[in-house]
């Protein structure tokens, strides 16, 4: 087990250091960061535009560049912004924590709902467990988390609308004055988590549901359940340890490439409900035309990829043993 | 592993693949905001506001305004700071010379000055007469430190170090002097400068600048960085939190007449969709953007809301570039220009939403621009005959060129087929690629082909500067008078494509030195005329703004300027 942590993280710093070297160069030849500067009316000054050159070091070769900006990442310097005043870090790790604030409930409720829903409709197949809940997956599956995501926030503010008061809010994490009190702080943040949340676990839901069900039903199939019915074991037990445990390994898989995602930002719903997350953190950060502050994201979000990869490689060992005899 | 890793291969290649096309989605700014224009009300009320007129209000309430951005720079001179959004935020925040109304008329403030005037013309001598009560939020006079260190910052002989957005005027200033106990200012130009009113926009604590160190340490740090403590506006910054909200309340040392709402929020809400929402759902009170199909039918779904339209100070036009191996012609930019039909364009592209948004027929002048007292707009393309489409007047200016029709090729007098044009426009503007798409039909039965180029936002304005297109798709910003054309259309300007004319350049001179009103239209039309004839602009309309609010608030207009709504905030206010 210790041999394979180690290969798998040797394995996981040269993807990070091959990553960081591509997404430089692609960032660093898509575009320049002071086009918005040149192109303002009436013009700035040539020598602002110089200026600003020479801060973000874009008089420099582009090997230097790359030298200068990963020797700063390994002292915790993501390199200067376009906006002057942005510090890349610490808006990130404020950014990091807004979006897990949004999507840790739902990553959950999602995982739970999807495991229980997949397995339930995989053991009573053709039942009306799996008759309710198969077309409801592929339902949730076919609309778009935009439009989903669209569809609910109107629905808020039709049901604030009719009932004369603003049950789900649509802007942000909290609202501005925060309310006073512990009590209606806690219900402003429902109230804005809510639609959020519900967005984010409906679209997860239904992709994971329906792998879970995939992977029960052939796990139910193999010769080792089988081979346990014969035998005369329980059938909770055979269940619990010979079918759902093995099928196990695909939502692992899927759940460790999408969480990534999620972490890196939840885009549809941060921008749909303007939460100032990872999400938004790029999408400013490209209107901004910052490029170090995208080169920061991409870097998060390729640890993010390699982390929980990695931390999927694990799971696989913990969940299957074939795979730790076969270390 | 081999599966895992090529897992992460394809995450990782995914994850470049959104950041790269992503950053080549970038929007440009035009620095745009609205003006004369219709009130209507969504709800069974009859919508009351008139951008004309300043309604009764009761003092009180709070009003949450959207922002698409947050600040992130606090000196609104800097060259960081000068964008429409922060300009638009921070404008009640500090003391202005001048103001501008929805009519475009430009006036004192008469808050802050007793009067500002020209009172010598050789050399151009201006002299401010400060109120006696005009005072910053911590009871410090205002007076001509702040003027004298407005002005340094922005010279760039003064202080090469300073980022200033814009240096033009300031670096004429020869001296600034005061009197009156610092009450009068007097400025000594060393040429004269025409738009001598759009200076001071932003006028600088100078007894702040001095606690954060020297000139650029105080321009380029000091108010970049601080979010403003002391006020010489209307409101004061009492809490900002990055990217979510910024809160003012009343000023207690404001001189003017007083502010009404106590509280006034910006709500940073990134999507002009997501704003209208928020407005619906009452989490915002006020919306302030560029109106879309979609988001204008949107609010006047919403009952009881005002929704104000107005037309800005920044138009769309085409450019033809005037150089190159047939753009060089002048025959068939007049032949183009002549069978462009301007007002299909308009009929089919903005108005589809705001239907009486007019024509623009001047590419110096917005429809019903004033300048000084004078009606400075005039109907120019009409005497050129620019945008009538008329395909026989063009066809017939080709053949007297020697141009023949072979089909639908059109052939050139050296016999051989015109190349292809091409029209360079932004891809991420709808109405720009509306617009071309236009020009393309509109061209065929010349037996012109048209090649659209859709650039991003990286390459859209490079390529107009290095002059690679035939015709383009862009909009211009009339704040400056003389010098929003001159960026344009003087030889070697800033922005310029290749253009250069004699005429032009010397009626820019004139007119950037004119200081009487009336002869600075005249020559501004004389202009007009030199850049229609040379095809070089083909104006098409002004860009519309809109604002949308509960119809309990009253007296939210549509500036024309590019500050934005709040020029007038603290006549906001409730009606009970």
């Amino acid at each position: 087990m210790g041999r394979l942590i180690v290969r798998r993280l040797a394995s996981a710093v040269g993807v990070l250091v091959l990553s960081s070297m591509v997404i430089f160069l692609v960032i660093s030849v898509s575009g320049d960061p002071l086009a918005e500067l040149r192109d303002r009316q009436p013009p700035v000054p040539d020598s602002v535009i110089e200026a600003e050159e020479h801060r973000l070091g874009l008089d420099q070769p582009l090997v230097q560049r790359y030298i200068t900006w990963i020797t700063g990442l390994f002292q915790g310097d993501f390199g200067p912004s376009t906006t002057a005043t942005r510090d890349i870090g610490a808006e990130l790790t404020s950014r990091l924590g807004v979006t897990l604030r949004l999507v840790v409930v739902a990553i959950v409720l999602a995982l739970v709902l999807a495991m229980l829903a997949g397995t339930v409709s995989a053991l009573r197949q053709r039942r009306w467990p799996d008759v309710v809940l198969t077309p409801a997956a592929f339902v949730l599956l076919a609309l778009p988390s935009f439009w989903l995501a669209v569809l609910l926030k109107q629905w808020g503010i039709g049901f604030n609308n009719l009932f004369g008061y603003q049950v789900f809010a649509t802007v942000g994490a909290s609202s501005v004055p925060p309310p006073d009190g512990v009590i209606a702080a806690v219900l402003d943040a429902m109230a804005h988590l809510m639609l959020p949340t519900i967005v984010l676990a409906l679209v997860h839901f239904a992709t994971w549901s329906r792998y879970q069900r995939t992977a029960v039903v052939e796990s139910l199939a193999s010769d080792h359940v089988r081979f346990a019915v014969l035998k005369g074991l329980s059938r909770r037990r055979i269940v619990r340890s010979y079918v759902v445990r093995p099928a196990l390994i695909p939502i692992i898989t899927i759940v460790a490439l999408d969480l990534p995602v999620l972490f890196s930002g939840a885009i549809i719903t941060e921008t749909v409900f303007q939460w100032r997350g990872m999400g938004g953190f790029l999408l400013e950060s490209i209107t901004l035309r910052d490029t170090n502050a995208v080169l920061a994201w991409l870097l998060v979000a390729a640890t993010a990829v390699v982390l929980f990869n990695l931390i999927a490689d694990l799971l696989y060992a913990v969940a299957d043993p074939r795979v730790r005899y076969g270390d | 592993m081999s599966t895992r890793s090529g897992l992460i291969v394809a995450s990782l290649g995914l994850l470049a693949v959104v950041g790269v096309s992503a950053c080549s989605a970038m929007a440009d700014d035009d620095d745009a905001n609205g003006s004369t224009g219709t009130t209507d009300s969504t709800g069974d009320e009859a919508g009351t506001t008139n951008p004309a007129e300043v309604a009764e209000v009761v003092d009180g309430g709070t009003l949450t305004i959207a922002a698409t951005s947050p600040i992130v720079d606090w000196n609104p001179l800097s060259a960081a700071g000068d964008t429409t959004g922060q300009r638009q935020q921070q404008w009640p925040l500090y003391p202005h010379p001048f103001l501008t109304n929805p009519d475009t008329t430009v006036v004192v403030n008469e808050a802050l000055l007793v009067s500002a005037e020209v009172i010598a013309d050789d050399p151009m001598t201006v002299e401010y007469r400060i109120q006696p009560d005009a005072v910053w939020s911590d009871g410090t006079p205002i007076t001509v430190d702040d003027f004298a260190y407005t002005q340094a910052v922005q010279d760039p002989a003064q202080c090469p170090e300073c980022s200033a957005a814009f240096t033009e005027g300031y670096s004429l200033i020869n001296t600034v002097d005061g009197s009156d106990d610092g009450r009068t200012v007097t400025m000594v130009f060393d040429e004269p400068f025409a738009p001598w009113q759009s200076l001071f926009n932003y006028i600088l604590p100078a007894h702040v600048a001095d606690s954060y160190g020297d000139l650029a340490t105080s321009f380029n740090e000091g108010f970049s960085t601080n979010v403003p403590a002391v006020s010489g506006g209307p409101y004061v910054v009492e809490d900002y939190t990055d990217g979510v909200s910024m809160t003012m309340v009343k000023n207690p040392e404001w001189y003017g007449e007083p502010a009404h709402l106590d509280t006034i929020i910006t709500r940073y809400i990134t999507g002009q969709g997501e704003q209208v929402t928020a407005l619906q759902n009452g989490e915002v009170q006020l919306v302030y953007q560029t109106p879309t199909l979609d988001t204008l039918e949107q609010v006047r779904t919403m009952s009881g809301m005002t929704v104000t339209m107005g037309s800005t100070l920044t138009y769309y036009h085409l450019g033809m570039k005037t150089t190159g191996d047939v753009m060089s012609d002048p025959a068939l930019r007049t032949a183009i220009a002549t069978a462009l039909d301007f007002e299909d364009m308009r009929t089919r592209t903005i108005g589809q939403f705001a239907p009486d948004q007019p024509l623009m027929k001047s590419s110096v002048h917005i429809p019903g621009q004033v300048v000084g007292d004078i009606d400075a707009y005039r109907e120019n393309t009409d005497v050129v005959g620019m945008g009538i489409g008329d395909i026989e007047a063009a066809i017939s200016v080709l053949e007297d060129a020697g141009y023949t029709l072979d089909g639908d090729q059109l052939v050139l007098p050296d016999g051989s087929p015109l190349r292809e044009l091409t029209f360079l426009t932004l891809a991420t503007d709808d109405l720009r690629m509306e617009l071309a798409q236009i020009a393309q039909q509109q061209l065929r039965p010349l037996g012109i082909t048209i090649v659209i180029d859709p650039a991003d936002g990286s390459r859209y304005s490079p390529a107009l500067r290095d002059g690679s297109f035939d015709i383009m798709a862009t909009g211009t910003a009339l704040d400056l008078g003389p010098l929003s054309m001159q960026q344009w259309y003087g030889t070697d300007a800033p922005r310029s494509f290749g253009y250069s004319s004699a005429e032009a350049d010397r009626l820019l001179a004139e007119a950037s030195s004119e200081l009487d009103p009336a002869r600075q239209v005249e020559l501004m039309n004389e202009l007009d005329l030199t850049l229609l004839g040379d095809g070089v602009v083909m104006p098409l309309f002004a860009s519309p703004w809109m604002a949308v609010h509960p119809d309990e608030y009253r007296n939210i207009f549509v500036n024309p300027s590019k500050y934005g709504t709040t020029m007038n905030v603290e006549q906001w206010g409730r009606v009970e």
